[in-house]
């Protein structure tokens, strides 16, 4: 019998999502390695298009990759987790197609139409030098993602919510639990030495209130950004027809604020909350035990929903309008806050794991390692980056890029997803990977290849590279450039080992036939 | 030397450190003898540790970095001289070129931009960035700065403002003489 036939629907929807997320990764890193050979000064683009795939570049990486992976796994665990049925399977689909034709018109508008107003869309950028089409085309293709993340969070929230049995607890409890408010009650009871009068284990597991929690700042996000892209299109529509709105309706520092703070929440959203819930369902898994400090964990969740709302202004510390109380309390403050509860996640995660010792080194445990490493060192990139004094030299750099955000995607949030994915592969799949070797390879290209790379833009970062610009003419970066070229080659052959390694456990076959119905599989 | 230097030295530092510890974490979790600690590291401790580190290190980059003040007390000092400048269509409108400053002198920058957002930096001739801020349309953007060090100086668009950005470089817009 082929495996296919094996497959729960569950699985099969997680698998969909985990096949595109993986192929537009591949995608990803083909546009990484296209804008490498640019900022090698060999002219392969040319500067319109470099800035179109620029365009692409982070929202097939984020959305594309990133989040379909996060849904994916989520759409398989939280069920399995809370021993409940999906809420809906075909709204999961739904916000499978949404996700990919989102992603792909965005790819559209930036690689045929030239879109290139590039993911901060400053105001009034995007109306002003765009061509009126490729703004709609691409504030659509923005529309389409974030009605699939609007889906994704209701689908979740609906399933942790609903209610099978008349066990079932009661919402208010499922709520409390869900966002980590037991978990500050509980530290609290204790400090004042307050005795439980029955003691129960915590309503929603750990793991689930990581994810439950990114949700809220991922629902967030999505009605921040999809109204944007309302915005985009009416605009779009109004040039077109001839009766082009003034783009001074929008004030752009405001629109600067409301746009940071929205997108800002996939940092924490995304990469922070989720994958802290990631490393504690690991950490469970492998240890078979509770995670230590599990009440601190769980209230760290619940004030993380404080801090990820209240850290946008460290993006407007280089705006000299923005008031600088807001740059000192939101942008500095509360963004180094991030620092505690990051460090609260890593602590719990590697105690659980030390009083577990001594442990196997799996494949799972070897690449969550690699992931908090790179959290660690990202992390702090971070802080260091959003402060009034320091960002006055690197702010827009490569350093903010580099040591920032490609540690904190390649190495920490990559790093994690594809430490669940080694561990959940077998339980969706039934089967177990061919290659140990494979997967060795793939964590080794990535840890390497991540680390090089970004460290090299970051040291051009240092010495006056700026991120988002060309260098045509100059070679003061070249050596630089050079070096993240070489790394960035090691995490593409890293990204081949685990595709291989993939498709030869699963086979082609059945990959195929999780979209289309291939004949020879139904006898 | 340059403060991005010395934060590329204490990061090599940290991330080696990093590494290290990560290093023997693996090796003692993994080792067949079960490996103890001479010491208990409490949760407590560990929060403490990282509230006081990162208020520590805004604490430094106040005391250690003189433009923080400068932007604090910006409305209290009087500039020597000011510069107004305006940016529209891809190019930069300098009163004057080069822009003339002395040594230790406090001047004033305003920029203004017609159209979209754009950066305003200041580059030395070994391409390390003095400073940058954002423009915004329809916004004053001012900035305070001394000059310690005599030389010509390199204005570029810091903030993406569309393809034509890249080309925003105006070479020895700024001389800064004794």
């Amino acid at each position: 019998m082929n495996l296919i036939h094996k497959l729960s629907n569950l699985d099969k929807i997680a698998l969909r999502f985990v096949v595109f997320a993986l192929l537009f990764f591949g995608l990803t890193i083909i546009e990484g390695s296209m804008m490498r050979v640019e900022l090698c000064n060999v002219k392969f683009l040319g500067s319109e298009h470099y800035f179109a795939v620029l365009n692409a570049h982070p929202i097939v990486g984020i959305f594309g990759y990133g989040f379909m992976l996060v849904m994916g796994a989520f759409y398989y665990l939280i069920p399995t987790l809370m021993n409940k049925k999906l809420f809906s399977e075909k709204l999961a689909t739904i916000n499978f197609i949404l996700m990919i034709s989102g992603v792909m018109t965005v790819w559209l508008s930036s690689f045929f139409l030239r879109y290139a107003a590039l993911y901060t869309n400053y105001w009034p950028l995007p109306v002003l030098r765009s061509p009126p089409l490729s703004l709609l085309v691409y504030g659509a293709g923005i529309l389409l993602i974030m009605v699939g993340m609007l889906i994704f969070c209701f689908n979740l929230f609906a399933t942790i919510f609903q209610k099978t049995t008349d066990h079932d607890k009661p919402l208010l409890a499922l709520i409390i639990s869900g966002i980590g408010l037991d978990g500050l009650i509980n530290l609290l009871r204790r400090m004042f030495g307050i005795k439980e009068k029955h003691h129960h284990p915590p309503d929603v597991p750990l793991p689930v209130v990581a994810i439950f929690r990114g949700t809220i700042d991922t629902l967030l996000d999505a009605v921040v950004l999809g109204g944007v892209a309302v915005v985009f299109i009416v605009y779009a529509a109004s040039i077109l027809l001839g009766k082009a709105l003034p783009h001074t309706l929008i004030d752009p520092l405001l629109y600067k604020n409301v746009y940071w703070w929205g997108l800002d929440l996939i940092a924490d959203g995304l990469v922070l909350i989720y994958v802290a819930g990631t490393w504690y369902l690991l950490t469970m898994l492998i240890t078979k035990r509770s995670i230590v400090a599990e009440n601190v964990a769980r209230a760290a969740l619940f004030i993380e929903l404080i801090v990820s709302w209240n850290v946008w202004s460290h993006h407007l510390l280089s705006d000299q309008p923005q008031p600088l109380l807001l740059k000192f309390i939101s942008g500095e403050l509360i963004t180094a806050l991030e620092l505690v509860t990051t460090g609260i996640a890593i602590f719990c995660s590697l105690a659980t794991l030390w009083k577990a010792r001594p442990l196997k080194m799996t494949i799972p445990l070897k690449f969550m390692l690699g992931g908090m490493t790179g959290f660690v060192i990202g992390a702090v990139a971070g802080i260091v980056q959003a402060d009034i004094g320091v960002n006055r030299v690197i702010h827009n750099t490569q350093w903010v890029i580099g040591p920032h955000a490609h540690i904190m995607m390649l190495l920490g949030l990559s790093m994690t997803l594809f430490a669940g994915l080694y561990m959940i592969f077998p339980m969706v799949t039934k089967v177990e990977l061919k290659s140990q070797r494979l997967a060795d390879l793939h964590f080794w290209c990535n840890f390497i290849g991540s680390i090089g790379m970004s460290m090299a833009m970051g040291y051009a970062g240092l010495s006056g590279m700026l991120r988002r610009t060309l260098y045509f003419g100059e070679t003061k970066y070249l050596s630089h450039m050079y070096v993240a070229m070489f790394f960035g080659m090691i995490i593409a052959v890293g990204y081949a080992a685990m595709m291989i390694n993939i498709i030869r456990s699963v086979g082609v076959k059945t990959l195929v036939s999780l979209f289309i119905r291939i004949p020879t599989l139904e006898k | 030397m340059y403060p991005t230097t010395v934060i590329g030295i204490l990061f090599v530092v940290y991330s080696l450190l990093v590494f290290t510890i990560m290093g023997w974490f693996v090796y003692a979790v993994t080792h067949k003898r079960r490996i103890e600690l001479k010491f208990k590291l409490e949760l407590t401790a560990w929060i403490i540790f990282l509230a006081i580190a990162a208020v520590t290190f805004h604490v430094v980059t106040y005391l250690k970095l003189p433009w923080v003040k400068w932007e604090i007390m910006s409305h209290a000092m009087t500039p020597k001289r000011e510069f107004k400048i305006n940016v529209g269509a891809y190019k930069f409108h300098f009163p004057e070129t080069p822009m003339k400053i002395k040594v230790n002198d406090p001047v004033r920058f305003s920029v203004t931009s017609e159209d979209v957002t754009y950066g305003f930096g200041v580059f030395r001739n070994d391409g390390t960035l003095v400073f940058q801020m954002q423009v915004l349309p329809g916004h004053a953007n001012e900035i305070l700065w001394i000059f310690h060090n005599e030389g010509n100086y390199t204005v570029r668009s810091t903030e993406y403002s569309g393809p034509e950005n890249w080309k925003m470089i105006v070479k020895d817009a700024i001389l800064v003489t004794k």
